[in-house]
């Protein structure tokens, strides 16, 4: 693969991510918790560490963040440190688990990077609020989480095999693209080429 | 979807539950008997006002400056809301009045956090 290539790729996803991250935030929220998102950012993210690894993602992820929050002009405000926290911690586990946990599929995978997001989201906010009272927060959140991480994980499924499909990327998972019933298979072996 | 991704979503819905059960034992149960309960303002978690909360019926509005602008408090005998805040998604106004021991309002882009402190509310539930 070459470096330009790669450049322009990596390019795309930032721009994409950044794209996604301003818009979720115009939408309202439609669901019945506040502060809920269904996390169409991430999905880039996660496509960045699944193609070229952690340092990749880890820095589609913050550039997203940054550019996203500049463009909503809250950059270094809370919510732009809640949205750093969260992208970092999701994107850390997402490519600890796609490296070392071939068990789970890509779906699981995104689930456990939506849960991940808010906590690590919480994690800043009692933070920064110097208060613990915001861990109740969880009871509402995690059954979200749960619900976002399921359509991100199937959004994924379906983006990595056009991506697949049209030869832009090629994906080698332990010699197999993808398993027969659609769902990704991602092992710690991924070998990846444009 | 594969036998791991099946355990982690019982994992984390069993996590769900506990939060739950933790939140429900820590707020819902403490009932109204509680006595002596007081309302805590903090900004960036250092207290900048205490308010006593009676059965009186007492109104009051209470403004404070928050991280990104003024924010009332609203005191109404023995529960306070948040009133008015600068903050964009109005959580914090929409979640409306907490009385009772260990129940707070979080306004995050403000910092500002008001939280029912003291009563006798566990001792109420245990009997």
């Amino acid at each position: 693969m070459s470096d330009t290539r790669k450049m322009v790729f990596f390019s795309l996803l930032v721009a994409l991510g950044t794209t996604l991250h301003v818009m979720e935030g115009m939408i309202p929220n439609p669901f019945p918790i506040p502060g809920v998102k269904l996390g169409l950012a991430n999905v880039v993210t996660f496509v960045a560490v699944y193609l070229y690894g952690l340092r990749s993602g880890l820095a589609v992820g913050v550039l997203r963040v940054i550019l996203g929050s500049l463009v909503g002009g809250v950059f270094l405000s809370p919510a732009f440190l809640l949205s750093l926290s969260g992208s970092v911690v999701s994107t850390l586990i997402m490519a600890f688990l796609l490296r070392f946990a071939p068990c789970f599929s890509i779906r699981g995978v995104s689930v456990a990077g939506a849960v991940s997001h808010n906590a690590g989201q919480l994690l800043t906010a009692a933070l920064i609020m110097r208060s613990c009272s915001i861990f109740y927060y969880l009871a509402f959140l995690l059954p979200a989480a749960l619900v976002t991480g399921m359509i991100t994980g199937h959004l994924l499924d379906m983006v990595l095999g056009r991506l697949e499909r049209s030869g832009v990327v090629q994906i080698y998972a332990g010699g197999k693209g993808g398993s027969d019933n659609g769902e990704y298979v991602c092992r710690g072996n991924i070998r990846r080429a444009l | 979807m594969r036998k791991a991704d099946n355990c982690l979503i019982v994992g984390v819905l069993l996590a769900a539950a506990l939060s739950a059960m933790i939140y429900y034992r820590v707020t819902l149960l403490r009932t109204d008997t509680a006595v002596d309960t007081r309302a805590v303002i903090k900004i960036r978690g250092r207290i900048v006002r205490t308010i006593d909360l009676l059965k009186d019926g007492k109104h009051a509005v209470y403004q404070v400056q928050g991280s990104i602008g003024r924010a009332l408090v609203e005191l109404d005998g023995n529960r306070v809301r948040m009133r008015e805040a600068p903050c964009p998604d109005r959580t914090c106004i929409l979640q409306g009045w907490i009385e009772r021991p260990g129940e707070s309002v979080v306004c995050l882009p403000n910092l500002v956090e008001i939280r029912i402190e003291g009563g006798s509310g566990l001792d109420a539930v245990t009997r």
